[in-house]
């Protein structure tokens, strides 16, 4: 059975002993860094960055290998279908009829992928190195409503749930005859009806009762909610937080006053 | 012995998850037609992932798994569940037809039967299985002691030479379990091969004429039923506890009693027995 969607990767480095909110705070601020930049040499920078955070955290070459092929297709799609939605610049590359693919529109669809890959992977740090309780917990301690948090811990439980679902129901109608394999593509999505339909059946049952669950352990209750495991700052916390807000307000100040990483292919 | 070869030939077969756990650890077991086995075994004692096997769910790390003497390696699964039927322990998990009678036909039209044929096999189940009624009722909204038997009837419509049924009787009434246990009674009686995995053993005193104990991925014991459920120790090793009427039957030995009953009838016969005995003493 496929783990991949089990996304924390327990660890005791220095990233995993970090304060679950510096980790938050970084990641939400790379991600508008990020996407308010549009030099592909940034998002390469941040890349490599990334890996090496990765990296020195303990998670493997091949698990970070395997994110990126999760990625390959998306990124596939994004380099064959930008260019042609975006033909911008004088430079053109190559004309068709309508179509036109210019260098610009080129170096725009990188900076895309590239964009999209970076987010993703700063976000892959975040939850391989925290342990989901412990980043709902941060939310919750960052302001957010406690049901909010339960939200967001489910959210964040549910694919890795949905997945082993997946697989049982996928058993049981092989079971029964089903053929997965061969007959077209049509004819395979067809196959596909009986695992989906008994597998959203089933979720929604389980939603239900885990819904009833929740409320009879008094979820939703009157009383204040204490935690398990508070989480304190740490100087060292603060020190990762202050680094984190100081290389924000850098880029965001480089972005606006000086117009650095404005377009795909300036620094 | 049987003059055909096993119907199921499992010799020596090893299993490694993914994940590294080691959950077969050289297993061998034959399984013919018409017999009616319980697969017996605390929680994580390999049951499920032998189970698995026997209709190449799941394929050896070693050894190998024979079904009517073609080995299931390579083989699709889907091809196997003409000769192997697997019933999941929720039903919800396989039921998704819009009435009980399209989701017994499921299986049935997977094995590219002709309609005709379809249509037979499926009044048949319904009628086996009493669910005549339900028929046009989606499964979905029927209660859990009912789609069970959908569940059941679904695999039984397609009728594969082997049962193999996943805590068939979890969360049923005894009523229940009766009605599900005659069932596959009567199956086996016509020759298909019953391979129960179930923690209840009041159903196994019931139902099961062979037990195979696993522990630790390993068979502990395969013996009839009578000869596991009285011994103790064995069923102590295996985290296992026998019937009540076992342990009354066990309990009531300084009075007489053979201490090998596993059900009422023969406890009140042995009773009956002993009482007319001590009367013609007299």
């Amino acid at each position: 059975m496929s783990a991949s969607l089990a996304w924390y990767q327990p660890g005791t480095s220095w990233l995993h002993r970090l304060d679950p909110r510096p980790k938050l705070v970084f990641t939400v601020a790379a991600t508008v860094a990020l996407v308010s930049l549009e030099s592909i040499l940034a998002m390469l920078i941040f890349l490599a960055l990334a890996h090496l955070v990765l990296l020195s955290s303990g998670i493997s070459p091949r698990r970070l290998l395997g994110l990126w092929r999760t990625l390959g297709p998306l990124l596939l799609i994004i380099l064959i279908v930008q260019p042609l939605l975006s033909p911008e610049g004088e430079q053109t590359l190559l004309a068709l009829g309508p179509l036109r693919i210019t260098v610009l529109g080129i170096a725009l669809s990188v900076a895309l992928a590239l964009r999209l890959v970076a987010v993703a992977f700063g976000w892959y740090a975040l939850l391989m190195t925290t342990p989901q309780s412990d980043l709902v917990q941060a939310l919750v301690q960052l302001g957010l409503p406690v049901a909010w948090g339960l939200v967001v811990a489910m959210a964040l439980r549910y694919p890795s749930t949905l997945q082993a679902l997946y697989v049982t129901v996928r058993e049981a109608q092989q079971s029964r005859g089903l053929r997965l394999e061969g007959r077209g593509l049509l004819g395979r999505a067809r196959a596909q009806l009986p695992v989906l339909v008994a597998m959203l059946v089933a979720a929604l049952r389980s939603i239900e009762r885990l819904a009833m669950a929740l409320e009879a352990r008094g979820f939703g209750g009157p009383a204040r909610r204490s935690a398990l495991r508070a989480p304190r700052m740490r100087p060292l916390d603060w020190l990762a937080l202050v680094l984190t807000l100081g290389a924000f307000a850098a880029v965001l100040a480089a972005r606006i006053t000086l117009g650095l990483g404005a377009d795909p292919l300036s620094p | 012995m049987p003059e055909h070869p096993p119907l199921i030939q499992v010799q020596d077969v090893w299993f490694t998850y993914p994940g590294g756990v080691q959950a077969l650890r050289g297993v061998n077991l034959q399984v013919s037609a018409g017999e009616r086995l319980a697969l017996l075994g605390r929680n994580g004692s390999g049951k499920t992932t032998l189970a698995k096997h026997l209709n190449g769910l799941l394929v050896p790390t070693r050894g190998r798994v024979l079904v009517a003497g073609v080995e299931t390696v390579g083989q699709d699964v889907g091809r196997l569940a003409a000769l192997v039927g697997y019933v999941f322990q929720n039903p919800d998990h396989q039921l998704f037809s819009r009435s009980v009678r399209e989701e017994l036909a499921f299986g049935p039209r997977n094995l590219g039967l002709p309609p005709g044929e379809v249509a037979r096999r499926v009044e048949a189940a319904l009628r086996q299985f009493g669910l005549e009624e339900a028929a046009d009722t989606p499964p979905a909204i029927l209660g859990f002691a009912e789609r069970r038997l959908v569940a059941v009837a679904s695999v039984v419509a397609m009728r594969p030479a082997a049962l193999v049924l996943d805590e068939p009787f979890a969360g049923l009434s005894w009523p229940s379990v009766v009605r599900l246990g005659m069932l596959l009674v009567q199956l086996a009686a016509a020759g298909h091969a019953i391979i129960l995995i179930t923690h209840q053993m009041r159903a196994v005193a019931a139902f099961a004429e062979r037990c195979v104990v696993l522990d630790d991925g390993r068979v502990l014991a395969d013996r009839p039923t009578r000869e596991t459920l009285v011994d103790q120790p064995l069923l102590k090793r295996a985290a296992l506890a026998p019937p009540a009427m076992v342990r009354l039957g066990q309990q009531l030995r300084p009075y007489g009693f053979s201490g090998r009953t596993l059900r009422v009838d023969e406890l009140v016969e042995e009773y009956q027995r002993l009482r007319g005995a001590r009367r013609e003493r007299r």
